[in-house]
């Protein structure tokens, strides 16, 4: 262009031709592809899973029927042991044999309690997926609002309390988090009680009161993080030019805030949300066992001490299949939330 | 022609200035200009010289925040549009005065509808359901074109061309009839073909509705095409302000007259395609007198004095501080 950047215009003309005709939309056999993708992306990932908890068994060493019977076992226990892992048949019919037994919902028996581990996991379940709903509702209110927060009030008082609190988040272990609330709520305030369960069934505020500080604890970290993404990408979103387009409309900052910002930053905050939750469910083993809370976590924690390896192997796989859950989720929700993905 | 009237808008003396370390730097001074019902004022000048910055203080957008502070007077309609409060800024935006924005890839919000944009911007100023500000909405992109209005109302912004989201702007700026419009380079962005399209439409808006306008520019033959009247801005103040006709025909400001003599079809008469040595200051090291006077060639010592813009016939204004005598030189 010219050094002073003034230039001039051809002469004005009326519109000759038709305007460009719109882009089209992907066709919908482009999204049942990419699901089906997706799906395929699970299944591959859970064989992976099955394979290695498997394998779980091998890197017990020595003869696993012996080890892991424990010392002074009876003969007919190890002879137990050994039908039940299948020893002595080719690994790949062990293998097929198991997987066939986890797809059908027998998961063994417990070495030690003598029952169904299936029974086992299902009585604990309902206290961990408790404690992880809590935890992550806390997480997404809390770590959200604080965000919103932090973004509309940048490098003020409020932002810089509210990142100093994030920061000590996520950088406290949760069951150090958990000591600290219980030592101050329960065993000082007296306010919560310390340890233990009660089913919902049974009492619901009693039940509500046990989770509040695992769940917080639980909830510092996830919450945490989705502070400070929610911070980045709102204040991010906060000064783009369709924002000043929406506020030159006359929509006043609140509308723009939780109408506009917070559903452009919706695909990121899934995300967090997503990886938080695995990561949360991981989490629970320990706040589980810091409250004494009778969930998987805790039957996990004890089936290692008790060398209880068919518990252990089905922990071990359902959390991992809770995680391709979530991710298979995460990505769906990802792709709805995203206008220019969706088709 | 729109003489007789009061002025719908009467900006005077704007000053915004911005806490630069510590020190209050004003990147507009002593801006005044008025724009006449229906009349389209331009606002030309260099990159730098101010234009978004007086634009957006008039919409709240320059000014208020932390670090800024705003000076003078901008009466519209009985009011200041510099001391209105949040609300009342809120309830004139869009509904008073429209703006229509330089980047139309990035003007419009990715996730909505367009529809429901548009639609969004009439519920906040009209009583109206949803389904009838939808209907509205619809009407608006009729209005400027927008071919098959109704189906394109449910697609989202990635589905339109530069133009036709530029399109979309403008039916958000006319939705709710406002009395004026404010386009800060509404064409800047887009190709040459489909500039004269949305220039065609802008005047066509204008003339329908009645609107005032202020087209922002740096180009002189828009101006010419579409502007009743011309303020010329230079280094955060209007140098230069009157008819178009008048202005072209014989500018009285020096730096008026160089941007007309850089014209192809202006210079193209004159024999020679005429350039301003130098580049504008910067906000931080404005020169206490004349502003242009360093890159002047018809300065004089008398130019270091502080200027005025002085009214020098009815309807027009100039800052030179040697008045129009600087003229005889140009001959030679
Ligand atoms: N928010 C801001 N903070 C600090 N300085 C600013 C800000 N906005 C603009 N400026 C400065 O103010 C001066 C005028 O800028 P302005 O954007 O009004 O120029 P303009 O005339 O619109 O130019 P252009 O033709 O490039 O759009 C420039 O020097 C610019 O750097
Ligand atoms: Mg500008």
């Amino acid at each position: 262009m010219t050094p002073t950047g003034i230039s001039v215009s051809p002469a004005l003309q009326e519109p000759k031709k038709l305007p460009a005709p719109a882009k089209r939309r992907v066709p919908l056999s482009g999204l049942l592809r990419s699901v089906g993708t997706r799906i395929l992306r699970s299944l591959l990932l859970f064989v992976a899973v099955t394979i290695t908890v498997f394998g779980l068994s091998a890197l017990i060493p020595g003869d696993p029927a012996v080890s892991l019977a424990g010392e002074g076992a009876t003969p007919e226990a190890i002879a137990a042991i050994r039908t039940q892992l299948g020893l002595g048949k080719p690994w790949y019919e062990q293998y097929f044999s198991w997987t066939n037994g986890v797809l059908h919902g027998d998961l063994g028996t417990s070495f030690f309690y003598h029952t169904p581990v299936s029974d086992l996991v299902m009585s604990r379940l309902p206290v961990t997926l408790s404690l992880a709903l809590f935890a992550i509702i806390a997480a997404v209110v809390f770590g959200i609002l604080a965000g919103l927060l932090s973004a509309t009030r940048r490098g003020r008082l409020a932002d810089k309390i509210t990142t100093v609190i994030s920061t000590v988040g996520i950088a406290t272990p949760n069951f150090w988090v958990g000591m600290i609330l219980l030592i101050l709520f329960s065993l000082n305030w007296h306010i919560f009680p310390a340890v233990g369960y009660t089913p919902i069934t049974k009492n619901a505020g009693s039940w509500f009161m046990h989770l509040v500080l695992p769940a917080i604890a639980l909830a510092a970290a996830a919450g945490a993080e989705l502070q400070r993404q929610t911070r980045s990408s709102v204040s991010e979103i906060l000064s783009q030019d369709y924002i000043r387009t929406a506020r030159a409309q006359g929509l006043t900052r609140r509308k723009v805030l939780w109408q506009r910002a917070l559903k452009n930053g919706a695909p990121p905050l899934a995300t967090v949300v997503g990886f938080q939750t695995a990561v949360l469910l991981g989490g629970s083993v320990v706040v589980e066992k810091v409250f004494s809370l009778p969930g998987v976590g805790t039957l996990a924690i004890d089936s290692v001490t008790l060398k209880d390896l068919p518990i252990l192997q089905a922990v071990v796989l359902l959390n991992a299949c809770f995680v391709i859950i979530i991710n298979f989720a995460t990505d769906l929700i990802y792709t709805v939330l995203n206008p220019k993905v969706r088709i | 022609m729109t003489g007789a009237k009061d002025p719908l808008l009467n900006v005077e003396n704007l000053r915004v200035e911005i806490d630069f370390n510590g020190a209050w730097v004003p990147l507009v001074d002593d801006v005044s200009f008025s724009v006449k019902p229906g009349e389209t004022l331009g606002l030309v000048g260099e990159s730098g010289s101010g234009k978004s910055v007086s634009a957006m203080s008039l919409m709240g957008f320059m000014g208020r925040q932390r670090g800024q502070r705003l000076s003078g007077t901008a009466a519209f309609q009985g009011k200041d549009l510099l001391r209105l409060n949040d609300r009342e800024l809120e309830s004139m935006r869009g509904n008073e005065i429209a703006m229509v924005f330089q980047e139309p890839m990035t003007s419009l919000d990715p996730a909505f509808k367009v529809g429901h944009q548009i639609a969004a911007g009439i519920r906040v100023h009209q009583h109206v359901t949803a389904a009838q500000a939808k209907e509205m909405a619809i009407e608006a992109m009729d209005k400027v074109r927008i071919p098959s209005a109704r189906v394109r109302a449910d697609s989202y912004p990635h589905e339109f061309s530069g133009g036709m989201r530029q399109r979309v702007l403008i039916a958000m700026a006319i939705a709710n009839n406002p009395s004026m419009l404010i386009a800060d380079e509404p064409t800047t962005a887009l190709d040459v073909s489909v500039q004269a399209q949305i220039l065609a439409l802008l005047t066509e808006m204008k003339e329908d509705l009645g609107l005032a306008m202020i087209f922002i520019t740096h180009n002189m033959g828009v101006v010419a095409d579409i502007c009743d009247r011309l303020a010329v801005m230079y280094a955060g103040q209007i140098v230069e302000e009157g008819d178009v006709f008048e202005t072209f025909a014989a500018p009285q400001h020096p730096y008026t007259d160089r941007l007309l003599a850089a014209m192809p079809s202006i210079a193209s008469r004159r024999g020679s395609l005429e350039w301003i040595p130098g580049s504008p200051p910067k906000p931080t090291d404005f020169p206490a007198g004349c502003r242009f006077a360093p890159r002047c060639r018809h300065r004089l010592d008398s130019c270091e004095q502080p200027t005025t813009l002085l009214e020098i016939s009815p309807g027009r204004s100039n800052r030179c501080l040697r008045g129009n005598t600087w003229m005889e030189e140009n001959e030679s």
